[in-house]
């Protein structure tokens, strides 16, 4: 869709969603998620706050840009030069992505230039308020050499209705540039949420998406990262925990198209109560990508008897000299080790809490930035059962 | 193995594929080409089927005209089934006296050394000809213990009462595209019941073999092991090498009832041109144990997961294949476990290795229904790719809807490591066969998994197979 | 005085019964033997005291301090001061040995309270335990027995049972698997534990233990029964002989 104008492009998407059926059950992708009841007309313009921090003089002076996406888009167009917003991803994808190509009306822009790396880490605070649809796009472009630490936290506050999130992250990382996208969410269950996420990384990027699930009455979020330049490695860490009715549909797709390139894909996830997840993990290598080392592994534990867990890991390897696995596990808290737990004085529940805690530790370990990290925790003691 | 050694099995095997050879074809009948309901309802005229069995074919053919070609899996739009001749009667009628079968038909079976086996380590033989079984015999001992072992249109006529109570229950004709195609035409293939408590000591073998162009095969088989029996069977494939294709087409239905043990052996070795597209599953009760051994070397595709549904509380299933796909072949393989009751366990073991172009897929279900508790499953599926024109894939579901399971997934893909390599080739071993016994030792878990003969008849295939790795 | 009642106490595992009527009273500063061969109960007696769910109690009592112990719940058991060293610990991943303990503690010292010890002097206090059994403070910080040796997690849990300080502790086959040399600073370790404040039932296969912890009583339990009961020189005949004549007169029995 490049060369488009703006508005174009919103046209072209507006007539793709209108096209596309919703998706049904019987589409691979959408086998345990079903949309159909969804009336996807109901949701006109709801309110959002997303809150902006400031940005220091000297991060101003360096010419970082961390500004909302409609701003940018008047301002800045010469950055966007071949990275404007839906250029990464197309309306095409699916009914909503093309919903998102329509509609989208706010969002974050960030650009770090050439050689510019950040130590404190850039955060938006998301703040859904009422019913109805939101569609935020996030535009991160990552000059060779830049890095940045990036949060996004989500809420949303109570109130009747339900907010439909539809959201899309796109992310250039230039040659030897880094990124680690962090993703919190923790929603009233108000909301329902479709998310993308696609990254594109250059020689020697390293792109990380750090994802924490644990609110709203139904999430799906995907991620595609595509490795065009050799030497580059991105990181998917993820945990989720569902409960109540909640339900969770995630997919990780790495496309290794270029040799050389490193990709290691964690997700941890519980379920509890009546919820029910999808995971699905995809690792793509193309012919010519030789020296591919890449990993996947997702874990479910299921706590109660009317959670449901769908673990779907596949491979699609057309090259020979690289190293691909995947391992899944499904079940519920080691026994032995609650009672173990338990012989020391700890009460069930509270066993039960420092396990999970210690399951989600893979994943949470790797936050780098204290207060987050200890949302994830926190979050997680909120949710085993009291 | 020593060098000698793989200096003789290549002498003696050549090095083409071994079965490839043709003989004249010869019919005593054969419909006409292509499927039509008119082909459909001569086949059941000609076997004088009863009218359930002719209903139930036409309306398999009405839905497989209806149903459309799976979306998903290898590509099968090269299938031509106009050009296909869906059954033909091979001369001679079937037999129990070796002397008695066609003398062409008998050159081919003893080039593949089926009598001779039957001698050493079967207790029963069963083979299949195109669409006929031609010959037919069971150890007089079974018999008497009351060992059915019949081919399929026999296992029909002779107990109606036992077919019809299970014949297309565990895998309907509308199951897919391929199972409503074999119900339309079926012929052939191998009916078998063991009594209760009745172990049947040595496997009974089934020997499968096109020989004419552009013929389908489409065998039906069904193995009803009673309470507490335990039969091990064993099936092989070969065909000719054309240059246009044939179809293989087969339905496999097994009961293992209260306690009962089967263990199903394939090795398939159909030759670069056939579409081998098989439905396989079986049903195991209480106390029950199914096993599929499945060995995928030849046919140009091959779509096949061979399922296990755990029916009955301690009922155990297994499904431990390789798959090996050279130039121009894709082996769509895999399993699908689906645990039903409680206190239920199951394995997979998948081993697949693709060079010369090939691509191997791993596609795989394991679903645990609400309620199963105490369900153990795991699932290790483990591929080589020997070069860089070749590929695999790997697609794993799992479906658990109970907290009181243990389930455990692993799957890991690479090459032959070049230490391992260099380690073997440092004790005097050529490239070719430090390879050769790589792959023979990754495919261990489940050679280790077959009577003897099988199991060196499987190494010479493999092999066969990785002559010219080193390029 | 505080102590440790098993009376006639019967045990099944999986409905088979291994424990066949159990008798054994533990006071406060006493240190007992338990031993016997492989498969005569003593894992089991240790696991059914604990409250392992696998372990079903089908006949007798067990009382500490007069409160029937099959009532409480594991950590409720813990709360009220009993303690197992296992055999084999269960490693938690994710979980640091010093949070796991501090909330041990808190549980333990303080249940059904909302005091809490504050973080600074539960270090205090944990590495002056520490420092007691010559463990190394990096232990703290690390994961509940992940990549532990034979010997570290024999450590780690006479550490908790130094931190705990409970009135009875069960030392489930602390010396097996151990070398020499960890078996003498395990064995040191619990030597500075032992006192007029604890009770303890050392659980053993071998005499070598009790080298080091001398017991005022040793018991000999062969197929789900205690057949001889005695001073020290019961287990110095056991090292002489072995376990067979006790196991003969079980069967003459």
């Amino acid at each position: 869709m490049k060369g488009k104008s703006t508005e174009g492009k919103r046209t072209e998407a507006l007539s793709i969603f209108q096209k596309l059926p919703m998706p049904s059950p019987k589409e691979e992708s959408w086998k345990y998620t079903d949309v159909r009841d969804l009336n996807l007309q109901e949701f006109g313009p709801a309110a959002q706050k997303i809150e902006f921090p400031g940005l220091s003089d000297e991060l101003k002076e360096k010419g970082v840009i961390f500004t909302d996406i409609k701003t940018a888009v008047e301002k800045h167009k010469e950055l966007m030069e071949d990275h404007e917003p839906l250029s990464l991803i197309s309306p095409e994808e699916d009914k909503f992505t093309a919903m998102h190509g329509a509609f989208w009306n706010d969002g974050v822009f960030i650009y770090v230039p050439r050689n510019v790396s950040l130590k404190m880490p850039l955060r938006n605070i998301f703040r859904g308020s009422g019913s109805g649809g939101v569609f935020s796009h996030t535009l991160i472009i990552l000059e060779e050499g830049a890095g940045i630490d990036y949060i996004e936290e989500h809420y949303s506050e109570k109130f009747e209705g339900v907010c439909l999130r539809n959201d899309a992250v796109e992310i250039f990382a230039g040659p030897n540039s880094r990124i680690t996208f962090h993703n919190f969410q923790k929603w009233e269950d108000n909301v329902m949420n479709f998310t993308y996420w696609k990254a594109r990384l250059a020689k020697d990027a390293r792109v990380n998406w750090i994802l924490g699930q644990f609110g709203g009455k139904f999430s799906r979020v995907k991620i595609d990262s595509f490795f065009d330049g050799p030497g580059s490695e991105s990181k998917n860490l993820g945990v989720f925990y569902g409960s109540g009715e909640q339900h969770f549909d995630f997919t990780t797709n790495v496309h290794h198209l270029v040799p050389n390139t490193t990709a290691d894909i964690l997700m941890k996830g519980v379920l509890d109560g009546k919820a029910s997840s999808v995971y699905r993990g995809k690792i793509k290598i193309a012919k010519i990508a030789q020296g591919t080392n890449s990993y996947l592994s997702d874990h479910s534990l299921i706590l109660s008897n009317g959670a449901v867990s769908h673990s779907i890991p596949s491979l699609e390897i057309d090259a020979n000299d690289v190293k691909a696995s995947h391992g899944a596990t499904l079940g519920k808290p080691d026994e032995e080790e609650i009672f173990y737990l338990m012989s020391r004085g700890l009460r069930r529940k509270e066993a039960e809490r420092q396990i999970i805690l210690g399951y989600f530790s893979p994943v949470t370990d790797n936050i780098m930035f204290d207060d987050l990290r200890e949302k994830f925790n926190e979050a997680l003691h909120d949710k085993v059962r009291g | 193995m020593a060098q000698a050694d793989a200096e003789e099995v290549k002498n003696f095997l050549g090095t083409e594929y071994r079965y490839g050879f043709s003989d004249p074809e010869k019919f005593a009948f054969r419909t006409e080409k292509g499927l039509s309901e008119k082909v459909v309802r001569q086949i059941s005229k000609i076997k004088k089927e009863p009218e359930w069995v002719t209903d139930m074919r036409v309306r398999a053919y009405k839905h497989f005209m209806e149903r459309p070609m799976p979306k998903w899996g290898a590509d099968l739009s090269t299938i031509d089934f106009d050009n296909i001749y869906y059954y033909g009667k091979p001369e001679g009628e079937q037999t129990k006296d070796w002397d008695k079968v066609p003398q062409d038909i008998k050159k081919t079976f003893d080039r593949l050394g089926i009598p001779e086996a039957e001698k050493k380590f079967l207790a029963g033989v069963g083979a299949q000809y195109e669409s006929e079984v031609v010959y037919h015999n069971l150890r007089k001992d079974l018999e008497k213990k009351g060992v059915i072992f019949l081919d399929m249109d026999g296992g029909l006529r002779e107990h109606p009462e036992i077919v019809k109570k299970w014949f297309g229950k565990i895998i309907p004709f509308n199951d897919n595209k391929f199972s409503a195609l074999n119900t339309a035409v079926w012929s052939g293939g191998s009916f078998i019941y063991i009594p209760p408590g009745v172990r049947v000591d040595l496997p009974l073998q089934a020997y499968f073999r096109i020989n004419a162009k552009n013929i389908g095969q489409f065998e039906r088989t069904l193995i009803i092991a009673d309470k507490g029996s335990y039969v091990h069977y064993v099936e092989g494939c070969t065909a000719p090498v054309y240059s246009t294709d044939s179809l293989h087409c087969a339905v496999v239905e097994l009961a293992a009832l209260e306690g009962a043990t089967i263990r199903y052996t394939t090795i398939q070795n159909w030759s670069s041109n056939v579409y081998n597209l098989v439905t396989k599953r079986a049903f195991a009760y209480k106390n029950a144990r199914v096993e599929w051994i499945d060995g995928n070397l030849g046919s140009k595709i091959t779509m096949k997961y061979p399922g296990v549904v755990l029916l009955g509380e301690h009922a155990h299933g297994e499904v431990i294949s390789v798959a090996f796909a050279g130039k121009g072949q894709h082996q769509d393989a895999g399993a699908k476990i689906t645990h039903l009751a409680p206190n239920t366990t199951s394995q997979i073991i998948s081993k697949s290795v693709s060079k010369d172009g090939g691509r191997t897929t791993y596609r795989g279900l394991l679903r645990v229904a609400k309620g199963c508790k105490n369900v153990k499953s795991s699932v290790v599926c483990d591929a080589l790719i020997l070069d860089p024109k070749s590929a695999t894939d790997t697609v794993p579901y799992m479906e658990v809807e109970e907290k009181d399971v243990s389930i455990g997934h692993e799957a890991s893909v690479g090459r032959v490591s070049e230490e391992q390599l260099f380690y073997l080739m440092s004790r005097g071993y050529s490239e070719e066969h430090a390879l050769g016994m790589i792959v023979r030792g990754f495919m261990d878990a489940f050679v280790r998994e077959l009577p003897m003969e099988y199991a060196v008849e499987l190494n010479r295939l493999i092999e066969l197979n990785m002559e010219g790795s080193v390029g | 005085m505080s102590e440790l009642k098993i009376e006639n106490l019967h045990v099944s595992v999986e409905g088979k019964e291994i424990l066949k009527g159990v008798n054994l009273v533990i006071k406060k500063g006493e240190i007992h033997a338990l031993m016997g061969p492989n498969g005569s109960g003593k894992s089991t007696l240790s696991f059914a005291l604990m409250g392992h769910p696998k372990y079903e109690i089908t006949g007798g009592k067990v009382t500490l301090d007069g409160k029937n112990l099959f009532e409480m719940e594991v950590d409720e058991r813990a709360k009220a001061g009993l303690f197992l060293s296992f055999q084999y610990p269960s490693e938690i991943p994710g979980v640091s040995l010093a949070n796991f303990l501090r909330t041990a503690y808190n549980e333990v010292k303080y249940p059904d309270s909302e005091k809490k010890v504050n973080i600074v002097d539960f270090m205090k206090l944990l590495y002056g335990k520490m420092e007691l059994l010559k463990m190394d403070k990096e232990f703290a910080k690390r994961h509940l027995n992940v990549g532990f040796s034979g010997g570290e997690k024999k450590r780690t849990e006479i550490l908790q049972l130094a931190v705990l300080e409970p009135k009875f502790a069960i030392l489930d086959e602390t010396d097996s698997g151990l070398d020499v040399d960890a078996l003498r600073v395990v064995a040191a370790g619990v030597k500075k534990l032992v006192g007029p404040h604890l009770g303890v039932l050392v659980i053993t296969h071998y005499q070598r233990i009790l080298h080091h912890i001398k017991p005022h009583f040793v018991h000999i339990l062969v197929d789900g029964k205690i057949v001889k009961s005695g001073d020290y020189r019961l287990a110095e005949d056991v090292e002489k002989s072995g376990y067979e004549i006790y196991e003969k007169e079980k069967v003459a029995a």
